[in-house]
């Protein structure tokens, strides 16, 4: 961003006169101060073409980040019981919602893996497609009519929106909570203003866009060098620099640069959600490291310290109890370990996801059914569980699970993991495990079931 | 009703479009900004303030002085336009270091508590990382210069490695858009892209003298270009009264291209 009083003259043709507005005092453009000053801005490759296959790029990438985000949402059953609720007041922004399925096991597994390994990808996309657009910001007269003014509104809508999701979605899963609320919140309804932007932005630009992409041919463009890159020409918009500099970088250089940002990104991130040997390749991510060197353990988002879970609860004195409300229900029913580990035993072969975006392969847990145990409070079809740990506090302290979560044959309060014994951390003595269910459901230490018919 | 919209200054869909995104907007920000309205209201136009107003200009004023650099440079140092070489390194660091710097910098207090793994690899891997982006530009870089330091044509298998090199570093971005204007640059170039064996065997006979790419029966569609880009460092030329031979043409065209401004 040069001043272009600091340009060698030499260097910088004359500025071009523009009549960017019909207002008379506006005209005087040069005389204008910094970035206001058309001719501030003096990169070459900076056009609508370019910003236009930015554009398409999110235009792509953006709703896959939404609906992901909002199977998300789905797959916590908000519906299903205000515990599981994390934005209580959502009304009508909740209309999609539906029973979280149980099948495929990882199903939301990959939909957190595309959810957050996207969003950090499109990082540099974004950034990118801001810097291309930035000049708009200075653009004078700062509001030409009531639709402009409304439109700039909007912009507002999506530029906060889009910066504000990304920065809270990307700190959340640091597990740095510097910001003010409910990372739930935030980020559901913020991502609904966001959104609102986005579609009335793509709804305005979309046949400019097109326009712009047409204009250029992608394959000429990727034949271009640096010597050879010439600014777009000026006609369509006011992104092209009325005074461009020598470029330095060609545009198919500016794509390069930022795909290859792009491909960095998913090369050091997405192992920890795929798991195995490839987790080690995920360099810089909350779950890049092997749990216990060596020793076949798995990634642990919650510990027992970390949940106020003591030792003294969780010995021979704990008991699972076991109640049913609704017709027919009967007295609770307390179960030792001993007793459970006496019960038929099933052994499911299931990953854990968490919102975070990180998970495991398969692990092999082995424990009761909770259509069993359902049976056993003496609800045959019931219509859902409440499911409470020992926890002090926290969300994850309660969870409502669905019938269809509790009736699948691969739905369990394990008992083992892998063959051993769970540990403190994982949940000992007993926890719940449900195919394709959020991490924070299959809550740990579980010490109560309360089935409702 | 013609008048109205008149003074609105755009058609009726324009109007009803912005009234629907308003509501929407407005529908979610009543829960969005519920328990916390002053705070979440600083953090959204926080974001639109952080970026616009002070990640850009931040990140354009580093480039700008690693420009500044290049223009002011001594007579003793490489001949060839190196900005990408940095500029690509150093940005692709600090895109790591603006996403992860929570992690690299260890100010999640929770994240051992919960997690049970080390907090401290990631500056490590984060440097590591730097350093290896840095490493391969530099590799890149030193291909580059090879090819075009020396005056005299160079011998035949030094040449038939140039393009390969080239190649293996784009990947990395690194080499894309260096944008030597010497016409040897822009004959590697169409040989990557083009895939054709026909300019790599032009540059190996043509070698870094500019004067017989354009001269050359090589890629004739880019002959308008050279020749037009030639007229750059001619100009340089004639300021710089060491600019004489065709190794010398390179430093005229770096101090033009320093002179612009990639914003």
């Amino acid at each position: 961003m040069t001043d272009a009083g600091k340009a060698a003259p030499s260097a910088s043709p004359p500025p071009r006169r523009r009549d960017a507005s019909p207002v008379r005092p506006l005209a005087r453009l040069e005389e204008l101060p910094g970035p206001f000053r058309r001719s501030f801005w003096r990169s070459p490759v900076r056009g609508p073409w370019l910003t236009s296959v930015f554009g398409l790029i999110l235009l792509v990438g953006i709703p896959v980040l939404f609906v992901t985000g909002l199977l998300s949402y789905a797959a916590y059953n908000p519906d299903l019981s205000p515990i599981n609720d994390q934005t209580p007041g959502k009304g009508l922004l909740g209309f999609y919602l539906f029973s979280w399925p149980t099948h495929p096991v990882w199903l939301y597994r990959l939909n957190q893996g595309v959810h957050v390994t996207l969003g950090v990808v499109l990082v540099p996309i974004l950034l990118a497609k801001l810097w291309s657009v930035l000049p708009k910001l200075f653009e004078l007269p700062p509001v030409r009519s009531a639709a402009h003014a409304l439109e700039r509104l909007s912009l507002f809508l999506l530029v906060g929106g889009v910066v504000f999701e990304f920065v809270t979605g990307i700190l959340n899963i640091q597990q740095w909570y510097v910001f003010p609320g409910s990372f739930y919140r935030l980020h559901f309804y913020g991502a609904w203003v966001f959104v609102a932007g986005f579609v009335v932005h793509v709804g305005l630009k979309a046949p400019r866009m097109v326009r712009a992409l047409r204009s250029r041919s992608l394959r000429q463009e990727l034949r271009t060098d640096t010597a050879h890159t010439k600014p777009e020409p000026s006609g369509d918009g006011d992104l092209v620099s009325p005074a461009p500099a020598a470029p330095t970088i060609s545009r198919r250089g500016v794509l390069a640069f930022a795909g290859g940002g792009s491909l960095l990104l998913l090369a050091l991130s997405v192992g920890q959600s795929l798991g195995g040997p490839l987790r080690r390749t995920a360099l810089l991510a909350p779950h890049g490291q092997e749990v216990g060197e060596g020793s076949g353990d798995f990634q642990i988002n919650v510990t027992a310290a970390q949940a106020g879970v003591r030792a003294a609860e969780t010995g021979a004195s704990w008991r699972l109890v076991l109640s049913h409300t609704g017709p027919g229900g009967g007295a609770p029913v307390s179960l030792s370990r001993t007793q459970l580990l006496a019960m038929a035993q099933h052994t499911a072969h299931l990953p854990i996801a968490c919102v975070e975006g990180w998970s495991t392969g398969n692990q092999a847990w082995t424990g009761v059914r909770l259509r069993d145990l359902a049976r056993l409070a003496g609800a045959a079809q019931p219509a859902n569980v409440l499911v409470e740990s020992l926890e002090g506090g926290g969300t994850d302290r309660r969870a409502v699970l669905s019938a269809g979560q509790i009736m699948d044959l691969d739905s369990l309060l394990a008992l083992r993991v892998n063959g051993a014994d769970l540990s403190l951390d994982h949940g000992y003595p007993a926890r719940v495990i449900v195919p394709a269910c959020p991490g924070v459901h299959n809550t740990k230490w579980v010490t109560r079931l309360t089935f409702r018919s | 009703m013609k008048r109205l919209l008149g003074w609105y200054g755009a058609g009726p869909l324009h109007l009803l479009s912005l009234l629907a995104c308003f509501a929407l907007a407005g529908y979610a920000a009543v829960q969005f900004v519920a328990s916390r309205p002053l705070a979440v209201a600083v953090w959204f136009a926080g974001a639109v303030i952080g970026h616009d107003l002070l990640l850009v200009p931040l990140y354009s004023l580093a480039d700008r002085s690693a420009l500044a650099v290049i223009r002011h440079r001594g007579p003793g140092l490489p001949t060839v336009a190196w900005i990408n070489y940095v500029r690509v390194p150093a940005a692709l660091s600090g895109l790591l270091l603006l996403i992860w710097f929570p992690l690299i910098f260890r100010l999640t207090a929770v994240y051992h508590a919960s997690t049970t793994l080390s907090p401290d690899p990631y500056l490590w891997h984060w440097l590591a990382v730097t350093g290896a982006l840095f490493l391969l530009s530099a590799v890149a870089f030193a291909i580059r210069l090879r090819g075009t330091r020396v005056p005299a044509p160079p011998p035949e298998g030094e040449d038939g490695a140039r393009p390969a090199g080239g190649e293996g570093m784009r990947p990395e971005g690194t080499a894309a858009g260096t944008g030597p204007a010497d016409g040897d640059g822009l004959r590697d170039e169409e040989g990557l892209i083009a895939e054709s064996a026909e300019p790599a065997a032009q540059q190996a006979a043509g070698g870094p003298a500019p004067e017989e790419t354009v001269a050359g029966p090589g890629p004739r569609e880019t002959h308008t270009g050279p020749q037009e880009t030639h007229t750059g460092p001619r100009e340089t030329d004639a300021r710089d009264p060491g600019a004489a031979g065709p190794a010398r043409d390179q430093p005229g065209r770096s101090a033009a291209a320093g002179d612009g401004d990639p914003d």
